[in-house]
């Protein structure tokens, strides 16, 4: 399939936008259509008494609670989850529980921990099978500036 | 979600294999495959920018990944395959992803359409033996098509 340049450029256009889309609308019904809310309906609306979605990293363990720590869209959220602590600090736990008050999570029903330790091996991990992908994509592809395509070597 | 390589050993063995029933499954066309089942985590920018987290998770579903792989192919000059070896990364990707634990959440299979979650809940996500799994298949099928390509070479001499 040979593409001339306006069509080309139409259909470029045309998938950033429809690309566009589907991320405005995951933005804007994610949250409403979660199997149980999460941050952001206890940040506007406080589902008190409901199961809730919580995840984030644990910066504190008390004897009988620990905290969370989670970045939820530029804004920094704290939850405190009654109950030992299931993991170490550093390491990233999500959970359903339910919603206490002052961002409390009082019974928790079901969790599952990452290490911090493990998280971080992963995602080093991930980086280096990344730039080995770049050496050999470049190995075998190249790209000609003059047709805008990527061509075999 | 599995390290990407997991990902990316996943989609070369695949490859590999149809490879020798398949000529079309040749070198090039793979390392578009690996790179098509690295596409869906592209939702990993969130790590360094969390301002875009709830538009960026768009990315890490099935009909959105294939829409991006479109975008991708759009710049190879055949379009069609680059389109289908990244699919079928992405295809793969999605497939290793069912398998994690997921409390709360999932793969969103047929969103936009549908909303559902499915997880299969098998392996946790910082399993290093999925990893050694794979790469040790990965490494085993390179070196048996090294191999079997001297094979070939040295009946071709005699």
């Amino acid at each position: 399939m040979k593409l001339k340049f306006p069509h080309k450029l139409v259909i470029i256009c045309l998938l950033i936008l429809i690309l566009a889309l589907l991320c405005f609308y995951y933005a804007s019904a994610h949250e409403k259509n979660l199997e149980n809310p999460s941050y952001g309906a206890i940040l506007s609306n406080y589902p008190l008494g409901e199961v809730v979605f919580v995840y984030g990293s644990v910066i504190m363990i008390n004897s009988d609670s620990y905290d969370l720590i989670q970045n939820y869209n530029g804004q920094t959220v704290m939850m405190k989850v009654l109950g030992p602590s299931p993991g170490n600090l550093g390491d990233e736990i999500s959970l359903l529980g339910v919603l206490g008050p002052s961002n409390q999570i009082v019974q928790v029903k079901n969790f599952h921990v990452i290490s911090w330790r493990k998280w971080e091996s992963e995602i080093l991990r991930s980086f280096l099978a990344l730039l080995f992908l770049v050496i050999i994509f470049l190995y075998f592809w190249k790209f000609n500036f003059r047709k805008l395509e990527f061509e075999r070597r | 979600m599995p390290d990407w390589i997991v990902h990316m050993a996943v989609a070369y063995s695949v490859c590999r294999i149809l490879y020798y029933k398949y000529p079309v499954f040749n070198s090039a066309n793979t390392v578009l495959a690996m790179l098509g089942a690295i596409l869906p985590d592209v939702v990993k920018l969130d790590m360094i920018n969390h301002l875009y987290s709830n538009y960026i998770f768009a990315f890490h579903t099935p009909f959105t990944s294939l829409i991006l792989a479109g975008l991708i192919s759009i710049f190879f000059k055949k379009k069609k395959l680059a389109f289908l070896f990244l699919s079928l990364g992405v295809i793969s990707h999605f497939a290793l992803d069912l398998l994690m634990i997921d409390v709360g959440a999932g793969i969103y299979l047929f969103f936009p359409n549908n909303w559902q979650i499915f997880h299969l809940d098998l392996i946790s996500p910082d399993d290093y033996n999925i990893t050694l799994i794979a790469l040790l298949l990965a490494v085993s099928l390179y070196l048996l098509g090294i191999l079997s390509q001297r094979r070939s070479n040295k009946k071709y001499i005699k």
